[in-house]
């Protein structure tokens, strides 16, 4: 099939609204989460149990979770919940719509001593000199289009993940996972991947807790269990006819588009459609808010002055331990099982991005914009999955909510454009400034737009933030003058070259304080 | 890959030649912002007529004067020597610097009960065998049958109507509450003219588990360094007394103190007391 031109909007359009319509007699809706948006952003989580809708809320389903991550290759899903809540279900349901029975791959890994090979699917068996050997089969490795890996704890984790990255190997032969992309050459499609599991507790005692190297490649949400909410109305639903051949039909018929799956799914899902990046806003906010929700603020806020003291800034604000906030911040952080670790920044990064493509596909524009509300939501989910069971997530969405504030507060207040980092925003117009009035406009504009961040505070999530803009920016300050000669050279360069010049010096000296690379990768990196 | 922000966006973040420093959409009325007590104060000084800080003092008194003549809240004016303090004078200081931009400019406050305590731990605290101090006031009921009734009553009415800015619940004020360093409000219908109000960002507000144990005077060991009381596990034994309200209900509103003998005071209930050995600390903020 050739493709000219792509309308990616429409393909998604048709593709999501065709989907939905093929489902709607198999799959009962199963709510899992409810995002408010509105003064403050709030996420409610659901557990199968819708609420009554109201203008900015936002309902988000498994099914709809499911389907968006179809849109996304450098993640995939993981479902933790009991049997019989149909964490298969909604996935077999799904997969065998778009893929069709040979198009996508149920793998089931019991366990035991004769444990099912994740790389089963993807080898053949051959006889060399009369002895059996397993070999990669190139075919099986780009026959399917998704796979749905069942009891993904109780498997052999290094060949599991050798599946879910994309690249198996097997005596000494490579095989990849994936479909070629049409009309793109050397781009493809990944594997759409959902695994399940268990819970890691006594009633399921052959699961184990899935390693870091696990959670670092999924997704991680509770099932929720509707089959009480839902009730009878479940029973009509059930797998019946040929569901990917009525898909494929009827979004034949809606978009113009015709072929099988392997000629049309790749293009309309292809990842490259969407950015892989958040944008320098976003960004900064997840950097910044983190070390006000998921730790001591006053540790963060230390830790930030003591860069900026080290660079000759005195901060004109504090946290006040006394305050009732702080001890509210710090009494609601006490449901937290364990802090922010690295992993989790990118699946904040993730989630925002995830659920800001099912806003996109609710709100009809079919676009995954994200923005501070969407990290707001997707911290929300990070940090009740760190919360101790049967916590009340609301408090901290509160803690979330003061930090998406008092950022926004922050932006308004300094007159960044939308969609660009505070600190993007000071460095580049010290640039512009030192590329008309030479170095000293350099410096003398990027101290200005730190002494004009540099105010009173009046909330703990301020100064916190507030903290962290100034630290960063104190870094690159230090980092300037150290290699001052460079800047004045790179200052020279003309419009663009300039911005280059200064990454490029970026890249050759991060190397020399950790410092730099920690605090200055977003900026200038 | 750097993405650029077109340069028009920006532009008035850029630095000019003899430009001052920039200023755009400045955050909030800096009144309500919260100025922040650092619990160890590098210093404090003691209200006096001169010294040190003779300037900010007289003028001080000037502005408090000018408001609360007449009132339990007047200092009396004098040239030299350490002026006595009850807590109705500490509250039109507190209301006086935070209401006028060149007095809070210096930076300079009536200390915190929790920094009195550091400062003590520290050896720092000037004179405390001689002086005691009135820090604020202890909220534990409105009956009309407990101490200061009045006075609770303007207070809890405040505390409402701040109950956001200081990050309370509604049912938190139902709660015995510690106020510290509260503001005065000149008001003829009290009994000492003026009435207790919170001073946003000034003002600090909090429960605390000692406040529990009344009915007796309590020993207690070390500091109040975890909000200006001892904490329950400090309670039993130990140098120190904690001074509480002799009666378990109608209590009404007290003073929170640290006496002239090392004792600290959440029982009392003179409001003006004009036993001489009163005095008002000084520190300065972190946030000037």
């Amino acid at each position: 099939m050739a493709i000219k031109k792509v309308d990616h909007k429409k393909m998604r359009k048709h593709f999501v609204g065709t989907l939905y319509d093929t489902l709607e007699g198999v799959v009962s809706p199963t709510p899992y989460l409810e995002v408010t948006e509105g003064d403050n952003v709030d996420v409610k989580f659901l557990n199968g149990q819708g609420r009554l809708p109201s203008p900015n809320s936002t309902e988000v389903t498994v099914l709809d979770i499911d389907t968006a991550s179809m849109f996304f290759d450098d993640f995939h899903i993981l479902y933790e919940g009991v049997t019989g809540v149909g964490k298969t279900y909604t996935s077999d349901a799904l997969f065998n719509t778009v893929f069709g029975p040979e198009g996508n791959y149920t793998l089931r890994l019991s366990g035991g001593v004769l444990g099912s090979s994740a790389l089963e699917p993807f080898t053949t068996t051959i006889l060399e000199n009369g002895v059996p050997k397993a070999r990669i089969d190139q075919e099986k490795c780009q026959q399917y289009g998704a796979l749905f890996i069942d009891e993904i704890n109780r498997g052999d984790s290094q060949e599991v993940f050798q599946v879910i990255d994309g690249k198996v190997h097997v005596n000494g032969d490579t095989g990849y996972l994936r479909i070629p992309i049409p009309g793109k050459d050397n781009q493809y499609k990944g594997l759409a991947i959902i695994a399940a599991m268990n819970p890691a507790d006594a009633e399921y005692n052959a699961a184990l807790e899935l390693d870091i190297a696990g959670e670092n490649r999924f997704l991680k949400f509770k099932f929720p269990n509707g089959v009480a909410e839902a009730g009878s109305s479940q029973l009509e639903k059930k797998l019946a006819g040929d569901l990917h051949e009525k898909f494929w039909t009827e979004f034949s018929e809606r978009s113009g588009m015709k072929g099988g799956w392997k000629d049309i799914y790749p293009i309309v899902t292809d990842p490259a459609q969407f950015s892989t990046e958040l944008d320098g806003e976003t960004k900064e906010f997840i950097d910044t808010a983190v070390g006000y929700v998921g730790y001591d603020p006053k540790e963060t806020f230390d830790r930030n002055v003591e860069l900026m003291q080290q660079g000759g800034l005195s901060p004109n604000f504090a946290i006040d331990i006394n305050h009732n906030d702080y001890k509210k911040i710090r009494d609601a952080q006490g449901t937290l099982k364990h802090g922010f670790v690295r992993r989790d920044l990118g699946k904040i990064r993730d989630l925002s991005r995830l659920l800001g493509f099912i806003k996109g596909v609710k709100n009809g524009s079919y676009e995954a914009n994200v923005g501070l509300n969407d990290v707001t939501a997707g911290i929300g989910v990070v940090l009740e999955s760190k919360a101790i069971t049967g916590t009340d997530p609301g408090s901290l969405m509160v803690l979330v909510n003061d930090a998406r504030r008092s950022y926004a507060d922050m932006h308004k207040q300094m007159g960044v454009p939308e969609g660009y980092g505070l600190r993007q925003g000071v460095w580049q117009a010290s640039v512009n400034a030192g590329q008309e009035q030479g170095t000293e406009a350099y410096f003398n504009t990027l101290r200005a737009g730190m002494e004009q961040l540099n105010t009173q505070a009046g909330s703990a999530s301020q100064s916190t933030i507030r903290s962290r803009v100034l630290a960063d920016l104190t870094v690159l300050e230090h980092f300037s003058k150290t290699y001052e000669a460079d800047v004045t050279s790179a200052l020279k360069a003309k419009c663009a070259d300039t911005f280059k010049g200064f990454s490029e010096l970026y890249q050759a000296k991060k190397g020399e304080a950790s410092v730099y690379e920690h605090r200055l990768g977003s900026i200038v990196g | 890959m750097i993405k650029i922000i077109p340069r028009d966006k920006i532009k008035h973040l850029e630095w000019q030649a003899g430009q001052e420093m920039p200023v755009v959409n400045p955050v909030t009325n800096p009144t309500l912002q919260n100025t922040s007590f650092p619990n160890l104060p590098t210093e404090s000084f003691l209200f006096s007529y001169d010294g040190e800080h003779e300037d900010f003092f007289q003028e001080l008194i000037t502005k408090v004067n000018a408001i609360y003549s007449g009132t339990g809240a007047e200092i009396p004016v004098g040239t030299s020597g350490e002026i006595q303090g009850h807590l109705m004078k500490r509250m039109g200081l507190i209301s006086a610097i935070a209401n006028d931009s060149s007095l809070r400019s210096s930076g300079l406050h009536p200390i915190t009960a929790t920094q009195s305590e550091y400062l003590l731990q520290a050896g720092k605290l000037i004179n405390h065998g001689d002086n005691w101090e009135d820090f604020g006031m202890v909220l534990y009921d409105r009956s009309s049958s407990g101490r200061n009734p009045k006075e609770a009553q303007a207070l809890y009415d405040s505390l409402k109507t701040h109950r956001q800015d200081l990050g309370l619940s509604q049912s938190d004020l139902e709660n015995r509450l510690i106020v510290v360093n509260p503001g005065a409000e000149v008001d003829s219908s009290m009994p000492h003219g003026v009435k207790p109000i919170i001073i946003p960002g000034i003002t600090q507000v909090y429960q605390h588990e000692v406040l529990e144990k009344v009915g007796e005077d309590l020993n207690f060991d070390g500091y109040g360094l975890e909000r200006g009381l001892p904490l329950l596990n400090q309670l039993g034994s130990g140098s120190r007394t904690l001074y509480m309200p002799n009666e378990t209900s109608d209590i009404g509103l007290r003073l929170l103190c640290r006496g002239g003998g090392h004792g600290l005071g959440a029982g009392d209930d003179g409001l003006a007391d004009s036993d001489s050995g009163g005095r008002v600390n000084f520190a300065r903020s972190a946030s000037t």
